[in-house]
């Protein structure tokens, strides 16, 4: 009889210590697998973000540096114009394309440090080695002017 | 009596365990299951950003159009439409003003108007978004009120539209013209009358701001040559507004 009761209070133990050892153990397996799943999904949200203001950078970026204002001489004689009418000039007269070239580098580079590109067809104001993610629009003039400008984005 | 107790607490156990792993279980194929769906609701709306990023151009293009507009229409009232009236053109190009040929506000604002709508539609016919605009003119402001333009931004299963109306208004005399400049400088000229050149040009010159003016006096009219303070762009390069006109010295 004192035998029986042994064994049996043996075996009870082992089933009930088994037990919490495997609701442990899958308390610890779920924790871990859900930390896992939802750092996965939290780096995906990232990435998609990062994406995304890069390119509506570049495009409010391209906006402001069209209507930044530039001194320049025109007919001997200095005056304030925008962006868009200096790329406007340098389009009918080549002679600007070297200040439209200084201009721009004066506004971009402190911000983008060179890691950028920017084309106002037919003319090559900056470009860059690299891949930049493009955006444009277009100035209007006698013939629509297309400028297309670039950031490199960086290496992750 | 113990036996049947221990019995119960096996099945129990048994139990909780297998309760257990069916509730993490289909806890856990919840989450997964639905993981990747949560991940492309909550994605960014790339189309309508997209459909943000056209409203944003087309407002940048219609208001740099409408500049352009704007001095191109100015330049034509400076060249053919400052006086009206009965009058006459020499040979020099230099219109003769007088009390039967001269400025008239309203005549230069109609005109004004006129020659900025079409100069407005040149520039923007190249432009992918189509939109009429009303246009009116109060003074030096030009309001353009667009009827609303609609695009679609449908994502997936998720249908969107993005609708706005690129309406703006411009002040000409932020830039440095005024439709009111040729009736000054009209009454200028009856100010600031003679036969010495130089005078009527100091003269000249104290009444009226935005032009820069040179006189010359040549039997028997003072020829008047003005040009903008501020240059413009226009088809082939930066220039100044000119305008030509003179005036008869009455003996």
């Amino acid at each position: 009889m004192f035998k029986e009761n042994k064994k049996a209070q043996i075996g009870e133990t082992m089933t009930l210590g088994l037990a919490t050892l495997i609701i442990i153990f899958l308390i610890i397996a779920f924790v871990i697998i859900s930390t896992f799943i939802a750092g996965g999904i939290s780096r995906g949200i990232k990435t998609e973000s990062i994406t995304m203001s890069s390119k509506e950078e570049a495009i409010t970026s391209l906006l402001a540096y069209l209507q930044t204002p530039v001194n320049i001489s025109i007919n001997e004689k200095e005056q304030e114009i925008i962006i868009a009418d200096l790329i406007r000039l340098a389009t009918v007269n080549r002679s600007y394309e070297k200040v439209l070239q200084e201009k721009s580098k004066e506004i971009l580079d402190p911000v983008y440090k060179g890691k950028y590109a920017l084309h106002a067809l037919p003319l090559e104001i900056v470009s860059v080695i690299g891949r930049p993610s493009f955006t444009y629009t277009l100035i209007p003039s006698k013939n629509p002017i297309n400028v297309i400008f670039g950031l490199v984005k960086e290496e992750k | 009596m113990r036996k049947k107790t221990n019995k119960k607490a096996q099945i129990f156990a048994v139990w909780l365990v297998l309760i257990t792993i069916i509730a993490f279980g289909y806890a856990l194929y919840t989450f997964v299951a639905i993981s990747g769906k949560l991940q492309e609701s909550i994605g960014p709306p790339t189309k309508l950003i997209d459909a943000y990023d056209k409203e944003t151009k087309l407002l940048f293009y219609a208001k740099e159009s409408a500049r352009l507009a704007a001095q191109d229409a100015f330049n034509f009232i400076a060249e053919k439409k400052a006086a009206s009236g009965d009058c006459v053109i020499d040979g020099s190009g230099y219109v003769g003003w007088s009390s039967n040929c001269k400025p008239n506000t309203t005549e230069i604002e109609e005109n004004f108007l006129l020659e900025f709508k079409k100069s407005y539609e040149s520039y923007m016919k190249d432009y992918t978004e189509k939109t009429s605009y009303n246009i009116t003119l109060e003074k030096n402001n030009i309001n353009l009120n667009a009827e609303s333009i609609t695009l679609n931004a449908t994502e997936k299963e998720y249908n969107a539209s993005f609708t706005f109306e690129p309406s703006f208004s411009i002040d000409i005399s932020a830039f440095g013209l005024d439709l009111t400049d040729f009736e000054s400088i009209y009454s200028a000229t009856q100010n600031c009358k003679g036969r010495d050149a130089s005078k009527v040009k100091n003269c000249m010159t104290e009444k009226v701001k935005n032009w820069k003016i040179d006189v010359e006096f040549k039997e028997p009219s003072l020829l008047f040559d003005l040009t903008t303070k501020q240059s413009f762009f226009f088809d082939d390069g930066f220039s100044a507004i000119k305008l030509k006109f003179k005036i008869k010295i009455e003996v």
